[in-house]
């Protein structure tokens, strides 16, 4: 091991000392200010529990505060992290063409829909079924394995607000969502934490139409991030 | 003395066959060896109200508080053990034009058996990434409290595609392997001790 001079250890621990107090603080003063929501305790939740009669064995998860986030503005897209209460730029409507339109859960309904983008998957799936919430302004769909397993969902919607909102939060410390630009276009992409095995997803704002896309993946064990942003690409390819 | 005893034997047997037929004796239940849990309402209240049956899209259902004002109620993913392993939940990744998060649950091999999807709720942002849903019991962790008003409604100056009048808790669910409660009906009361949404089962 070498031995570094007294006064180059001495500058090393304040260093480290300055930034921890700095963690502590930006902390302390996040939760003063009221900017993230306080949980509640493991006390608190386990009277709560009892009292709506929730009998037997209880296992209470305590939160883990992170509030090392602030809200970040990339391109159209505003990053707020979750449980932010304090101040974010005002978000303004666009007038954005779709209005109104109709609810359905018909998939050759929403097929028909000028909205609607055929996207192509991986080899082994197949659309399951599609639903909008506006036949007008937003297609959605999940394609499944051959054991029915869903596995990547699409959406292409016509935002009606901007900025455009995208919860993010970290695992512990490490982001899960990156800005991005593919293609030109702005982008954002997330994961959830390797261990989870959870989802993993893209999403693109395509400004000369005001249409977003975006893919999810719900199985990461055999489908990755570039292959989620080919079947996003193989959508802006279908029809725009 | 030998028939004594055999007459004591038929006896017996036959007093526990009636008493099983009859359903006195308690039977074990026949549970697969798999791992089952049920999710719960996740609205904080000791009776929730159905302000809209089952909807689309996909399955879902809105919670009001029976007993008084919804907005700022707590609202958890709460899951019960009914038998096999434990299983595990994840905070997963979430589109929506509303504000909500979604939870994923799966198998400890990594198997997804369903996702909720949590809406108009204001996401606390301590949860933790993933959390065990234990082998036994209620396993119940913090989401967020219900919002009031829904700032991506657009009664707020958000869009069409987040329809909101009032506060009240959204849950949908999807199902890879389950089923979903479909005895609750819009306009009746249900006891969240007891009242489950989805049997979740490998």
């Amino acid at each position: 091991m070498r031995l570094l001079p007294r006064n180059r250890l001495r500058t090393r621990a304040t260093a480290v000392l300055i930034a921890a107090a700095l963690a502590v603080l930006a902390t302390t003063i996040g939760q003063a200010a009221g900017l993230f929501d306080t949980p509640p305790t493991p006390e608190q939740m386990e009277h709560d529990a009892r009292a709506r009669g929730i009998e037997g064995t209880l296992h209470v998860i305590t939160p883990v505060p992170d509030h090392s986030l602030a809200p970040e503005r990339h391109g159209p897209y505003l990053f707020v992290p979750l449980g932010w209460h304090g101040d974010l730029e005002p978000f303004g409507p666009v007038g954005t063409p779709g209005a109104g339109g109709e609810a359905s859960n018909d998939t050759g309904a929403v097929e028909s829909s000028a909205i609607w983008r055929n996207a192509r998957v991986p080899v082994g799936l197949h659309l399951d079924h599609a639903w909008s919430e506006s036949l007008s302004r937003d297609a959605r769909s999940e394609f499944v394995d051959r054991d029915g397993h869903p596995v990547v969902s699409t959406t292409v919607r016509l935002p009606q607000i901007r900025p455009i909102r995208v919860d993010v939060w970290t695992d512990g410390g490490t982001r899960l969502f990156e800005y991005t630009e593919i293609d030109g276009h702005p982008a954002v992409t997330w994961r959830t934490p390797a261990d989870a095995k959870g989802e993993i997803g893209v999403r693109l704002f395509h400004e000369q139409s005001g249409i977003e896309y975006a893919v999810q993946l719900s199985d990461t064990r055999t489908l990755t991030l570039p292959d989620a942003i080919e079947i996003l690409r193989s959508m802006l390819d279908a029809k725009n | 003395m030998r028939r004594i005893s055999r007459r004591i034997t038929a006896v017996v047997a036959a007093v526990v066959s009636l008493a099983l037929l009859a359903g006195f004796l308690p039977v074990t239940r026949a549970y697969a060896s798999t791992a089952q849990h049920d999710i719960m309402i996740g609205l904080a209240v000791a009776n929730a109200y159905v302000s809209q049956g089952w909807h689309s899209p996909g399955q879902s259902i809105d919670l009001q508080n029976a007993g008084g004002s919804t907005a700022g109620v707590s609202v958890y993913s709460q899951t019960k053990w009914i038998s096999g392993d434990a299983m595990v939940a994840y905070k997963a990744s979430y589109i929506s034009d509303c504000t909500g998060i979604k939870a994923e649950y799966k198998t400890g091999g990594g198997a997804t058996l369903g996702r909720t999807a949590y809406v108009h709720i204001n996401v606390s942002g301590s949860i933790p990434s993933s959390w065990n849903m234990a082998a036994s019991g209620w396993t119940v962790e913090y989401l967020g409290s219900v919002i009031n008003p829904e700032p991506n409604a657009p009664g707020q100056g958000g869009n069409d595609n987040c329809a909101w009048t009032g506060p009240h808790e959204h849950q949908s669910e999807e199902v890879a392997t389950g089923s979903v409660n479909s005895g609750l009906s819009a306009g009746n009361s249900y006891a969240t001790g007891s009242t489950w949404l989805v049997h979740l089962s490998d």
